[in-house]
C-alpha cells in the first residue's frame, strides 16, 4: 500500500505508519521569531542554505567538512525544512510523511516526492544515508539559483563560492553573536545550531568564548521539540558513526 | 495490492553500499594483524614467560570470546552507537562506570599502539642491518614509523581496505606455509600434542597464557562498530565475528603449537630467547623468510594505524559528549578526529623518547610489557562489557531469546572475570619477572587508577555540568524512542534564511 492512496492534500486519510495530521496549535514562540508572513502562508525556511554556507570557507568555497559528513548534515537540514513545513515527522526512528501537500519550494518538493515514491516508510537513518550522496549538489543549486553562490573553476575543480563572502561570513558570525549574547532562538535557528554542532563546527564559529557558546548551544538543543529533536539527534548519530567507522 | 511488493529503491540503493560479511571481516582483521601476533607476540611470549600452554590458551580464549560476542553483538543492534565498549558500558552499568571504562579503553589502546613501535623499531633495525647494511638504532626506525603514523592519522589515510585485505591474506598464507614447513620436521621426529591439551593450562601461569592469547584477538570487537553499516544487521556482523574469531583461532593455535613441536616443548623458550621472531621465519626458505619479515613489518605498521584510530574512536565520543575537551570531538576536513590523533601521536613520541633515553629493551620492555598490558586492559573491558550486557537485557529483554540475553552473557561474564582474576594473580609470569617484582603490581594497578580517574571525573561532571553528565553514552536513542506528539506545522516563521 502506498503512503497515500490518494493525493488529496494535507488532509489525506492516515495510513499505516502514519500519524494523522491533526490541527496543531502553533508552537509558542519561545524566540525572537519574526512574525508570520502577512499572507498566512508558512514560507520556506532554508536551514540547509545556512548550513551549506557555514560549512564552506566564505572566501573561496572550500568545504570545511568531509563530503559524506556534509551530505548527512545537509540531508538532516533538508528534512528539518520539511518538518518545519509540517510535511514529515519522526516516530520510533521512522521518517513519516504527515502531509503530502506539494511544497512550493523546489528542493522540498522533490524531496517530498522522493519520500512518497517509496512503498513504505523507511528509517530516518536510511533516508539520511541515501540523501547524503546528492543533497549537497541540490542545496548548492538552490543557492546558485538564489544568486547566493556562483560556480568558480579552479585548480581543484569546480567550487561554489559565495557571491557575497561577507554575507556568508556573517552567517557564522551572527550565529556566534546570538549564542554569545543569550538571544532567544526560534525552532529553525535551534535546528541549525543542532546541525552545526552535529558536524563539529560550533568550535569554528568566530567567537571569544567558545566554552560559553558550547554550553549555550547545548541548552538550545535541549529546547528542540518533536520532530526536530529526533531529526537532529539521528543526524548527529549518523555523522558520529560515519566518522568512527571512517566512512566519511 | 501490488504496491506492497514494490521494492524500495532507497533500500536497494543503500544495500549496494552496505558492508557484507567479508568486508566486515577485513575491517575487523585489519586491527588483528596475524603476523604481528604469531611472529611477535607468540615468540616473545615463549621467550619471556617460558609457558608452553600458549597454544591451548589461544583456542580456549577464542571460545570464551565467541560466547562473549553472543550478547555483545545482540546489544550492538540496540545501542546503534559506534562508540563500542564505552557506549555499551555506560548504557548497561551507568555513566560513572562508562567513563571509567572509556578511561581504561583509551589507556589500553595507547599501550597497544605505542608497544608496536618497539617491535617495529627492533625488527626494522635488524632487518635493514642484515639486508641493506643500514645501521640505525631501533628508536630511529620507531621515530620514522611514528612520523608516518602521525601524518596518516591526521590525514585519515586509513590504509585502504583492499590493501589491508591483500596484506592480511598474504600474512595468513605465510603463516600457514611456515606452519606446514615447521611441522615437517618436528623435534625428536614425532609430534607432541601436549601443548594443545587443555590440561596444559593447569600448571602455573595459566592467567598469563590467557592474557597473552587475549592480546592476539584484540581488534575482533571492532566488528560490532559496523552493525549500522552492515547489509543485514542481524546476521552480517554475527557471522563475520564468529568467522574471524574461528579463522584466527585456528591459525594462532596451529602456529604456536607448531613452534613448540618443532623446537621441542623444553627448548622452545631458549630458542625464542636466542632468535626472537627469527625462530618462525627461519623455518622457511630464504625467500620465504624475506617475504615473511617484510610482511611482519607491514603487519606491525597496519596494526599501529589501526590502534591509532582505535584511540581516536574512544576519545572522539568523549569529546562529542563534552566529557573531555570538545576539541577531541571535532572532525577535520579529512574526517579524522584531529585533536584525538594529535594526542595519541604525542603519547607515542613521549614513550619512544623515554625508552630510547632510558636504554630499555624495545622488544621485551616496550612491545611485550606494554602490549600484554594493553591486551589485559581489553580483557578487563570485555569482562565489564559482559556484565553490562547482562544488566542491559535484564531491564528489558528487547525480544532477544534466553540464550542471547541471559545464558551466554552470564557464562561469558563468569569466564572473563575468572580470566581477569587469573591474569592479575599471574602478572609476574606474564612479564617474566620475579613474583615479588613491583612491576607485576604496577601494571594491573594502573587500570584501577585509570578506572577511578574516570569514575571521579564522572562524579565531578554530575556536580558541575549536569547537562553533560546526563548525555554520557546516550547517543540518539533517547529522543527517537519518543512517540511523536505533533508534526511541527504552524511554526511562526518567515521564509528564507534562518539568520
Amino acid at each position: 500500500m502506498d503512503w497515500f492512496s490518494s493525493h488529496g492534500g494535507a488532509h489525506a486519510q492516515p495510513q499505516r505508519g502514519q500519524v494523522p495530521a491533526e490541527p496543531v496549535p502553533p508552537v509558542p514562540a519561545r524566540t525572537t521569531a519574526r512574525p508570520a508572513s502577512a499572507t498566512g502562508q508558512h514560507a520556506h525556511i532554508r536551514i540547509a542554505d545556512d548550513l551549506f554556507l557555514i560549512s564552506h570557507r566564505d572566501w573561496d568555497g572550500k568545504p570545511l567538512l568531509p563530503d559524506r559528513v556534509l551530505g548527512l548534515a545537509l540531508a538532516g537540514a533538508a528534512l528539518c525544512e520539511l518538518a518545519m513545513l509540517g510535511r514529515v515527522t519522526v516516530g520510533d526512528g521512522i521518517l513519516i510523511v504527515v502531509s503530502d501537500a506539494d511544497p512550493t519550494e523546489e528542493l522540498a518538493q522533490s524531496l517530498l516526492r522522493q519520500l512518497l515514491s517509496q512503498p513504505e516508510p523507511l528509517p530516518l537513518r536510511d533516508w539520511l544515508a541515501y540523501l547524503a550522496s546528492g543533497v549537497t549538489a541540490a542545496v548548492g543549486d538552490r543557492l546558485a539559483r538564489a544568486g547566493a553562490v556562483e560556480v568558480r573553476k579552479g585548480l581543484r575543480g569546480k567550487r561554489l563560492v559565495p557571491v557575497d563572502s561577507s554575507d556568508a561570513f556573517f552567517k557564522a558570525g551572527r550565529l556566534a553573536v546570538m549564542l554569545d549574547s543569550g538571544s532567544q532562538f526560534n525552532p529553525a535557528q535551534a535546528a541549525l545550531i543542532g546541525l552545526v554542532n552535529a558536524v563539529g563546527l560550533i568550535e569554528r564559529l568566530p567567537c571569544v568564548n567558545p566554552a560559553a557558546i558550547r554550553a549555550r548551544a547545548s541548552v538550545i538543543m535541549q529546547s528542540l521539540e518533536c520532530p526536530l529533536d529526533g531529526l537532529i539527534a539521528e543526524t548527529t548519530a549518523v555523522v558520529d558513526n560515519a566518522i568512527l567507522t571512517g566512512r566519511t | 495490492m501490488t504496491a506492497l511488493t514494490r521494492p524500495s529503491t532507497v533500500s536497494a540503493a543503500l544495500a549496494r553500499d552496505r558492508l557484507g560479511v567479508f568486508s566486515v571481516i577485513y575491517f575487523a582483521l585489519s586491527g588483528v594483524a596475524p603476523l604481528t601476533v604469531v611472529a611477535g607476540v607468540v615468540t616473545t611470549a615463549y621467550a619471556v614467560t617460558g609457558l608452553t600452554s600458549v597454544p591451548a590458551a589461544f583456542y580456549l580464549v577464542a571460545a570464551v570470546l565467541a560466547l562473549f560476542s553472543v550478547g555483545y553483538i545482540a546489544m550492538s543492534r540496540h545501542i546503534r552507537n559506534a562508540g563500542a565498549f564505552y557506549a555499551y558500558i555506560a548504557r548497561g552499568l551507568g555513566r560513572p562506570i562508562g567513563v571509567g571504562a572509556a578511561s581504561i579503553a583509551v589507556f589500553s589502546y595507547n599501550l597497544l599502539q605505542v608497544g608496536l613501535y618497539g617491535a617495529f623499531g627492533a625488527t626494522a633495525a635488524s632487518f635493514a642491518a642484515q639486508k641493506v647494511g643500514i645501521h640505525w638504532w631501533w628508536w630511529e626506525w620507531a621515530l620514522a614509523a611514528w612520523a608516518v603514523v602521525a601524518v596518516l592519522g591526521l590525514l585519515r589515510v586509513d590504509l585502504n581496505s583492499r590493501v589491508l585485505a591483500v596484506l592480511g591474506t598474504a600474512e595468513l598464507i605465510v603463516i600457514v606455509v611456515l606452519t606446514l614447513t615447521g611441522l615437517s620436521h618436528p623435534a625428536g621426529g614425532s609430534f607432541s600434542l601436549g601443548t594443545l591439551a587443555p590440561g596444559s593450562m593447569t600448571g602455573g601461569g595459566v592467567g598469563a597464557a590467557l592474557a597473552i592469547a587475549v592480546l592476539g584477538y584484540v581488534g575482533f570487537e571492532t566488528s560490532a562498530v559496523y552493525t549500522e553499516e552492515a547489509r543485514d544487521p542481524k546476521r552480517t556482523v554475527r557471522i563475520a565475528t564468529y568467522l574471524s574469531l574461528g579463522l584466527i583461532a585456528i591459525v594462532y593455535t596451529a602456529a604456536s603449537w607448531m613452534l613448540a613441536a618443532r623446537y621441542g616443548e623444553h627448548h622452545v623458550a631458549a630458542v625464542a630467547q636466542q632468535q626472537g621472531p627469527g625462530m618462525l621465519f627461519g623455518l622457511g626458505s630464504p625467500l620465504l623468510a624475506n617475504i615473511g619479515q617484510t610482511l611482519f613489518l607491514t603487519s606491525l605498521f597496519a596494526a599501529m594505524i589501526a590502534f591509532h584510530s582505535a584511540v581516536g574512536r574512544y576519545l572522539f565520543p568523549l569529546g562529542r559528549e563534552q566529557v573531555l575537551p570538545s576539541g577531541l570531538g571535532r572532525p577535520s576536513r579529512s574526517g579524522a578526529p584531529r585533536a584525538a590523533s594529535l594526542l595519541q601521536s604525542f603519547v607515542g613520541l613521549a614513550v619512544i623518547i623515554t625508552y630510547a633515553v632510558a636504554g630499555w629493551d624495545p622488544m621485551v620492555k616496550l612491545f611485550f610489557y606494554l602490549g600484554t598490558t594493553g591486551g589485559f586492559g581489553i580483557l578487563v573491558l570485555a569482562a565489564v562489557t559482559s556484565i553490562s550486557v547482562i544488566v542491559f537485557f535484564a531491564r528489558d529483554r528487547r525480544g532477544e531469546n534466553l540464550w542471547t540475553a541471559v545464558i551466554a552473557p552470564v557464562a561469558a561474564a563468569a569466564l572473563l572475570i575468572a580470566m581477569v582474576w587469573l591474569a592479575v594473580a599471574n602478572y609476574a609470569t606474564l612479564l617474566g619477572v620475579p613474583p615479588n617484582s613491583a612491576l607485576a603490581k604496577i601494571f594491573p594497578a594502573a587500570y584501577a587508577v585509570a578506572a577511578v580517574i574516570g569514575i571521579v571525573w564522572a562524579a565531578v561532571l554530575r556536580a558541575a555540568r549536569p547537562d553533560v553528565y546526563r548525555n554520557i553514552g546516550r547517543g540518539a536513542d533517547a529522543v527517537t524512542q519518543r512517540v511523536p506528539v505533533a508534526p511541527a506545522s504552524g511554526m511562526p516563521q518567515v521564509g528564507g534564511s534562518t539568520l
